[in-house]
């Protein structure tokens, strides 16, 4: 098992090379990279042998054992003190059968969104998440962050020791030594009242935690809290502040607007909340939900994404025109009048000077969100400054949705702190003699023109506490590993005060205390266990009366009812426009940038988002919702810009931001506004981890180095010119239209029309559909065998609900074991991805395209193409209508393959799971075959959770599965509830009824393959004036 | 047997004194004797009056019946041992099955003909009397034989000595056994 | 070496055999290559081909350890050179069967020079063949499943699939070749088995001659056997090549989804095998001074072959895209467009240029009787016919039907060394094959010469030197000839001067 301990772990579960003398070239590369006393060793020492010892059966029963009394402390009723719980399997805790998976509640934070999670443990591994159907904020589906959450706790890359001393004389050194050191410094540093303390600490939307900073900085009344959040949306805290809401923020809800604008922000892509959004925006969407009234969207952006993608019309500007375009909706809207004391404001918006299109669509847009009056909407985008998110309060307080689309909330669980330019400028003064990073990785996520690195080197005691030994650690002088959220207690509540108790699935792997076990030992100076602060902070907090009935309700839901919060929510702020006047009067409409320059716009990432998750192979390889890019990021460009400057796909561009510069690659993108270029935040990370990036070969471009402090996310007058050199991008899809080329006519493989058009006529579909060939005479030339089985499995799939947002995409990763490939093999073509989502540029105008995205899985079609072909008849039909793989009959001659006129099937052409490492093996489902080299695989329907519906209802005695009780992973966690699963024989299912729909088409209905899957027609609904 | 000779050997030139031979020796009404040709002689056979080859029978029925088994084959494989649904095409869906039918019947009527000759002609046999002559190699290049076997009712060395001599053979020989 | 006569007086035509025309002479000439005693050539070849064979055997070594991502294939295009290189052979394997087969049922006496060295070059072709769809699944060790054997798990092959009707095709048809060419090969085998000298050489042909002695009653079966064999080898041939297109016809791949494969196929096999034959033949006469019995007749007889087959491969090109466009099917339509212009045009016209056009030198009768010429010609076709299978399966599958999965292809040094693997071991066997084995067929090119005829008078030559051909000789029906030969015949019984009637026939 020692070798194990020393395999490259990136190379081991991405598999990317190719011989024995490529993985040990890899291996020295990682040893290279890996400094101090274990260099050459994949894991300190020590650390390796816990990390075996990690699934030894004993210890692994024992962490079973463990996480089932932790986790289930609630639903089993044993609370006793957690730590005395590991016990031998022998005597197996109750309500645990070995082989059937628990469920248990938790919750998950990026930024200000929380969402309510149900995470599945399989023999005490957690395994798959999905979100709490209780949650309002995730309502049964979870984002494609969580989703791919659970594979960091099994990242081999973690940090799995302590470590002393920054860089190269970094050692690491055990814990009881780590913890000495700690508390000695901040003895100190409670011993000096916390003068020349600086704490710096991500967003807090943890009650318990916020209470216990409180608690630190009693204990330290000089410390000084900063806050480290590169995406902390701090304009429309701002914003709301200068709408006289200071303190408060505000929540959009979809589902209460019938015409939304939405001022660059990618609701459906990026954005942490991206769920809520989903589901609120499907609720006005969806036929079956909305069928005689369906939402309106507008979206002004100026790159291309998920949710311009989804608009029914997209105003392509620059970002620093979108303020702009909101200036003359609001001119339009409060011409009509304004609400008091924002008479003045309609004065100071000017007269911005912007061209067609623009005008024509604020004029509309207004037209239409005055016609729909309470039920329209204004959505301000966090990247936008403070007074366009105050006009946005504005203009729906003007059109009365506030309180209903808009509703606002006081955030009790965010700490005042001073942000991070504030800390570089402590620093200087040399007034800074500790620092603390909780959870913070400030050198790599700060604006490059800080300098945090080498500005450290000033401050003599530099502790950090995280989950990896990322750029921060290793400039501190002192590293703590803290442990995953899986692993720990905590509490979390959204802005609108929904709160959830975190609690552990799985004792920590490596023995790591959590973030707010730090920050308490922190503030106190002992130990304290995680349960105990977050079991006595709620005790505290609801009177001393959680009684333990109480608390098992709570961790069994994974809700802590309102009243335990103890806040009325959602009222309007008494508004106050004087500030928001002034903001616009200082600064009056400019002419959008003009020049050889370009307005460099920045982004998080909508895979690994602000960097975190860039050590995680699943969202490395999850295709970027637009460009189809993987393992890197790129600076997407208008493909006029582009071929101005001789750029091609991959060309290299110097891009030049004041003083700091970044050599970066270029995608040709054509929904990018000329003149802007986009670039994503997270990439470009060194020394990470094996996956996060390989010099040169992917890992993309470090954004924040080029990123100013004064203008974060819209960056003007940025110089780029080319290189010369290429990069190569893997895209996993090189073709973007759906005219195969110029001058042919359009596939009808994503048919998409007009809600007015489909109201006049609702068959249009189907005549369309049978163009080719006339629907009589697609019929076989033999009988088609019956099918025994009583139910018949069929899908739908709801293109207008679809918003590409990849959750559904990483939930089949996870559920089926699907094999991470790595850059090399996705630029050979080779990605294995059962669940793909294809992206089309579609409309008459090439340089300015309309998008649609596309679920595209295997079909299970009944006159299946793949399976006559195999010679050892490896696939076939099962008697419920299931296109079957049997994996281990399958000889890969790849026949099927070429014969799937939907390129649904995937092939192992390397073992890519060879050597996978241990933790990470502890993720996979135990349910789904860890395919081998050489064998075709593809979507099965979730043939395992299928099978135990069946069993299941076999058991309870009817043996037929009540529609809805069988649930695919990529339904289960649609954001927008696209994908419905369920008997195509039982006219009364769901399903059925979707198929009934008039919009049901099936995909190449030509080629009869009679797919089980079938689409719902893309509708949209453009505003008449527009078009 | 060494008293008893295996019988005479006439050895001749030309195609045509072989043929005009063979002719003779028939009308003879000799039996229990053969010709010897480097290449196949046209109309030999009939010079030397031998029924026709019963091998098509052979072929005919070994064709037809790898034709029959490979149907029967792929038959019960997709309809009775294994019955799936392929691409939701009948069970025994018999046009599918053709090729492979049409095939075994080609491979089994191959090695009917070939071992069937084999079998007719008692090949393998690596020793033959004839091949105690020395002259005899010289069959496989240019030099055409009749031999009579000594077992023959009208076998008589002088008389058929002076026979092949009349029919132009160019060396006689008692062939031992 | 001059002709002793301008035809030959038994068939009416220009002789098959030139010179001095005795039986030992041909069997002198056939076995002088193996009872050379210089062979410092032939091991240089051997060797250099010993060496390609080595690469074959690192080549598929690396392949079964690490897997058939070594090679360029994707997803969409999952099949590459390993297909295109298996259809290559296949097709070259055609040429021999059809030469002995076909030939000799339409009694066309010219093919006895060549029909051995085709048939050697078929069962050699077919072996290269062999390897690939052996290797390119991606479980090579369960490659077996695609035999119908019983198995404790009790799962079978599905017979509806082509790749199973071709383990069938190919292997009847390998089998039926070989079983053909040893038939052919006794008598010979005979022969050198009286002329060797060691005692080991004399032992091993004895083994596999069978103890033949030339019977008459022997010959009786032999022929029947032969012919029936043909018989069977012919509808065989034509069916291989068909099951082989229907790997390709039978899926509904754009592009490969066409009836016409059949008959394109076969067509284009014949006509890559003559090249190859050609390819080998032009200079093996050559090497072993067997220009008397593989004549420039011979020569020109292939190129006639090639420019027929040629012409309808060239005919199925055009038609695919008319069919295309005819169809109205947008899908069909796109393939073939992209054939010609998109990604893989490159591939496109270079087939057509070597396939189609090159073959139209053949008009000229002067080109078709240079063997210079036409070895340049055959190795053009060679290649060629290369990049049909190249073209056919990688950019029908390159640009299929949902423009989302869409890829290109490109070979690895992986695939390159396979094929030339592939031509290792083709050329290793044929080294050995003209040392061992007696390269033309002795005993049935002894019976195309006149004096084989028993009815041959020596002299009768003289009673139709009358009608020296003119140079329309070649297109003369089957049936001109067998009429010539029978009126011959009846000139010769009736030993009455014929000059008159023979004028008449010719006049």
């Amino acid at each position: 098992m020692t070798d194990t301990s020393k395999t490259p772990v990136g190379k081991a579960n991405t598999g990317y090379w190719r011989s024995i003398k490529d993985y040990a070239q890899q291996a020295a590369g990682r040893d290279a990279a890996s400094a101090g006393p274990d260099a050459g060793r994949e894991f300190p020492e020590g650390a390796a042998e816990l990390a075996l010892d990690g699934v030894s059966r004993r210890k692994f029963l024992g962490l079973m054992g463990a996480s089932t009394a932790l986790a289930g402390a609630g639903l089993s009723g044993c609370i006793r003190k957690p730590r005395e719980l590991v016990m031998p399997f022998a005597q197996r805790p109750e309500d645990l059968v070995p082989g059937r998976p628990m469920f248990y509640a938790t919750a998950f934070q990026l930024g200000t969104s929380v969402q309510g999670l149900v995470v599945e443990a399989s023999d005490g591994r957690p395994t798959k998440i999905e979100g709490n159907p209780q949650h309002p904020h995730s309502l049964g589906a979870a984002s494609v962050f969580a989703q791919a959450s659970v594979l960091d706790l099994y990242d081999p890359d973690r940090s799995q020791a302590p470590r002393q001393g920054a860089g190269d004389d970094a050692k690491t050194i055990t814990w009881d030594e780590a913890y000495a050191a700690f508390d000695q410094v901040l003895a100190r540093a409670r011993a000096a009242g916390g003068a020349g303390v600086a704490v710096v600490i991500d967003t807090v939307m943890s009650p318990s935690y916020r209470a216990t900073l409180d608690l630190l900085e009693q204990g330290m009344p000089n410390a000084r809290l900063y806050h480290s959040d590169p995406a902390f949306p701090a304009a429309r805290v701002a914003g709301a502040a200068m709408a006289g809401a200071a303190g408060r923020q505000a929540l959009y809800r979809l589902e209460n607007a019938d015409t939304i604008l939405v001022l660059d922000a990618d609701l459906f892509g990026r954005d942490g909340d991206l769920v809520r959004y989903g589901k609120g925006f499907a609720r006005g969407r969806k036929i079956d939900l909305s069928p005689d009234k369906m939402n309106r969207l507008y979206v002004a952006e100026p790159t291309f994404t998920a949710t311009g993608a989804k608009a029914d019309h997209r105003l392509r500007v620059a970002g620093s025109d979108v303020g702009n375009v909101a200036r003359l909706v609001a001119a339009e809207l409060l011409g009509g009048g304004a609400p008091a004391g924002a008479q003045g404001v309609a004065g100071a918006l000017g007269t911005p000077t912007v061209a067609e299109p623009a005008l024509a669509f604020a004029r509309a847009v207004a037209k239409d969100l005055r016609a729909a009056g309470t039920r329209g909407l204004v959505v301000a985008g966090d990247r936008q400054p403070a007074w366009v998110h105050a006009l946005a309060h504005l203009m729906n307080q003007s059109l009365g949705s506030t309180g209903t689309a808009e509703t606002w909330h006081s955030v009790t669980t965010l700490p005042e702190a001073e942000d991070l330019a504030a800390l570089a400028q402590a620093i200087d003064t040399g007034s800074v003699q500790t620092v603390v990073f909780l959870g913070t990785n400030p050198v790599y996520t700060a604006p490059g023109e800080l300098d945090l690195a080498t500005k450290l080197g000033k401050v003599p005691d530099r502790i950090h506490a995280g989950l990896y030994v990322d750029e921060t650690a290793r400039l501190s002088t002192l590293h703590l590993p803290v442990s995953h959220y899986l692993e720990s207690w905590g509490d979390l509540r959204t802005v609108d005060g929904i709160t959830s108790i975190v609690q552990p699935l799985i004792a920590p792997l490596y023995f790591t205390p959590s973030l707010l076990e730090v920050a308490a030992r922190a503030a106190a100076g002992r130990a304290i266990n995680g349960y105990d602060l977050v079991r006595e902070y709620w005790t505290r907090r609801s009177g001393g009366a959680v009684n333990d009935k109480a608390w098992r309700r709570w961790l069994h839901s994974g809700i802590v009812p309102a009243d335990a919060a103890g806040e009325a929510q959602g009222q309007p702020p008494a508004f106050n426009w004087s500030g928001l006047q002034t903001a616009l009067a200082a600064a009056p409409p400019t002419p959008s940038a003009a020049g050889d320059t370009f307005e460099l716009n920045l982004y998080v990432d909508p895979t690994v988002f602000d960097g975190r998750f860039a050590n995680n192979a699943w969202l490395q390889e999850t295709p970027d919702p637009m460009t189809k890019l993987t393992w890197d990021n790129a600076l997407h460009m208008h493909p006029t810009d582009a071929s101005r400057l001789g750029l091609g796909l991959g060309g290299m561009v110097s891009l030049t931001a004041g003083q700091r510069s970044l050599d970066v690659a270029v995608f040709p993108d054509p929904g990018q506004a000329p003149g802007t270029v986009a670039l994503n935040l997270g990439y470009g990370r060194k020394n990470v981890g094996a996956v996060a990036s390989k010099d040169g070969e992917w890992g993309g471009f470090d954004a924040y180095s080029v990123r100013p402090v004064a203008a974060p996310w819209i960056v003007p007058g940025v110089a780029i010119k080319a290189t010369g050199a290429e990069y190569k991008l893997a895209s996993t899809q090189d073709y973007g239209r759906l005219e195969p080329a110029p001058g042919w006519e359009t596939r009808p493989i994503v048919r998409e029309l007009t809600a007015a058009s489909y109201k006049e006529n609702p068959n249009q579909v189907d005549e369309a559909q049978f163009a080719i060939i006339k629907e009589d005479q697609l019929k076989s030339l033999w009988e088609e065998p019956p099918y025994t089985y009583p139910q018949q499995w069929g899908m739908s799939i709801d293109l207008t609900a679809c918003v590409g947002c990849n959750a559904c995409l990483v939930a089949c990763v996870a559920e089926n074991n699907i094999p991470v490939v790595g850059k090399d093999e996705v630029l050979n073509g080779r990605e294995m991805h059962w669940l793909r989502i294809d992206r089309y540029y579609t409309g008459q105008d090439w340089d300015n395209p309309q998008a649609v995205t596309q679920p595209m899985l295997c079909q299970h079609c009944e006159n299946a193409p793949c399976e006559s072909v195999c010679p050892v008849a490896a696939t076939a039909h099962s008697p419920d209508g299931l296109n079957d793989m049997a994996y281990n009959r399958c000889i890969g001659t790849r026949y099927c393959s070429n014969n799937c006129p939907y390129k649904v099937r995937r092939f192992n052409f390397f073992n890519y799971n060879l050597d996978l490492p241990v933790t990470v093996q502890m993720q996979k489902n135990p349910n789904v075959t860890v395919r081998f080299r050489g064998v075709m695989e593809k979507c099965t329907y979730c043939v395992q959770r299928i099978q135990e519906a069946k069993i299941q209802a076999k058991v309870a005695g009817t043996g037929i599965v009540p529609d809805g009780g069988i649930v695919t992973a990529c339904q289960q966690t649609c954001p927008t509830d696209a994908i419905v699963f369920g008997d195509v024989a039982d006219p009364n299912s769901r399903v059925s009824k979707f198929k009934a729909i008039p919009l049901d088409y099936a995909v190449l209905v030509d080629l009869n393959t009679q797919p089980r899957t079938s689409y719902l027609a893309q509708l949209r609904n453009p505003n008449p004036d527009l078009v | 047997m060494a008293d008893k000779p295996f019988g005479l050997m006439a050895e001749f030139d030309t195609a045509q004194a072989v043929y005009h031979a063979c002719e003779k020796v028939r009308d003879e009404g000799f039996t229990r004797w053969d010709s010897y040709t480097p290449f196949p002689v046209h109309g030999l056979d009939k010079a030397m009056g031998l029924p026709r080859s019963r091998l098509p029978w052979i072929v005919l029925v070994m064709g037809l019946s790898g034709a029959g088994l490979g149907m029967l084959l792929q038959w019960w494989v997709s309809a009775v041992a294994q019955p799936l649904i392929i691409s939701g095409k009948p069970l025994f869906s018999w046009q599918a099955f053709v090729p492979v039918t049409f095939e075994l019947g080609v491979l089994f009527g191959a090695f009917g003909a070939v071992f069937g000759m084999f079998g007719l002609n008692r090949l393998p046999q690596y020793y033959h009397s004839v091949f105690n002559s020395e002259r005899f190699s010289r069959v496989t290049d240019d030099k055409f034989f009749i031999a009579i076997e000594a077992s023959d009712p009208k076998y008589d060395e002088k008389k058929l000595k002076k026979l092949f001599k009349g029919l132009g053979a160019t060396h006689i020989e008692v062939v031992e056994d | 070496m001059a002709a002793n006569y301008e035809i030959d007086p038994v068939s009416g035509r220009a002789p098959l055999v030139l010179g001095e025309g005795s039986f030992s002479d041909v069997t002198n000439a056939v076995a002088a290559p193996m009872e050379r005693t210089d062979w410092r050539k032939w091991w240089m070849a051997f060797m250099v081909s010993l060496g390609m064979l080595g690469i074959l055997g690192v080549a598929v070594g690396y392949l079964i350890w690490e897997g058939t991502g070594i090679w360029g294939l994707n997803v969409p295009v999952a099949w590459g050179w390993a297909i295109v290189n298996f259809v290559f052979w296949v097709g070259i394997g055609h040429a021999g069967t059809l030469i002995s087969a076909i030939l000799f049922l339409l009694r066309q006496k010219w093919r006895t020079s060549i029909n051995r060295f085709a048939e050697a070059m078929t069962i050699f072709a077919v072996l290269a063949a062999a390897i690939f769809p052996g290797i390119h699944v991606g479980r090579i060790w369960v490659a077996y499943y695609m035999f119908p054997l019983p198995n404790q798990m009790d799962v079978w092959p599905n017979f509806r699939s082509p790749l199973l009707w071709d383990v069938f095709a190919v292997s009847t048809y390998f089998t039926v070749s070989l079983l053909f060419w040893y038939v052919g090969l006794i008598p010979d085998l005979a022969t050198m088995r009286d002329r060797s000298v060691t005692k080991l050489r004399k032992m091993v042909y004895g083994i596999f001659a069978l103890g033949w002695r030339g019977s008459t009653r022997h010959w009786l079966h032999y022929e029947t056997a032969y012919l029936i064999l043909a018989a069977l080898a012919t509808p065989l041939v034509l069916s291989v090549h068909t099951i082989v297109s229907f790997d390709f016809a039978v899926s509904n791949v754009p592009g490969w989804h066409t009836t016409i494969f059949p008959p394109y196929f076969v067509a284009g096999a014949i006509f890559s095998g003559f090249a190859m034959v050609l390819t080998l033949m032009i200079p093996a006469r050559k090497i072993f001074d067997l220009e008397h019995l593989v004549t420039i007749k011979h020569l020109e007889n292939m190129a006639k072959v090639i420019l027929l087959t040629g012409s309808m491969v060239g005919y199925a090109y055009a038609m695919e895209f008319f069919i295309a466009w005819y169809s109205g099917n947008p899908y069909e339509g796109f393939a073939f467009v992209n054939r010609a212009f998109g990604d893989y045009a490159w591939a496109y016209w270079i087939m057509v240029s070597c396939n189609v056009i090159s073959p139209q030198f053949f008009w000229f009768k002067k080109l078709r009787r240079s063997p210079m010429f036409l070895f340049i010609i055959s190795i053009f076709v060679n290649i060629g016919m290369w990049f049909e299978r190249f073209v056919i399966t990688v950019t029908s599958l390159h640009h299929d039907f949902l423009p989302s999965s869409w890829d290109y292809y490109t070979p690895t040094i992986w695939d390159v060394l396979t094929f030339v693997g592939s031509f290792g071991l083709f050329f290793t066997l044929f080294c050995l094959f003209v040392r061992f084995m007696p390269m033309v067929a002795i005993a049935e090119v002894k019976t195309v010469m006149p004096q084989a005829d028993p009815h041959y008078v020596p002299g009768m030559e003289k009673q139709v030197q009358g009608d020296v051909l003119g140079p329309g000789w070649m297109q003369r029906s089957e049936a001109d000839a067998v009429a010539a030969q029978a009126s011959v015949e009846a000139a010769r019984d009736t030993k009455t001067d014929t000059d008159s009637d023979e004028g008449k026939r010719h006049g």
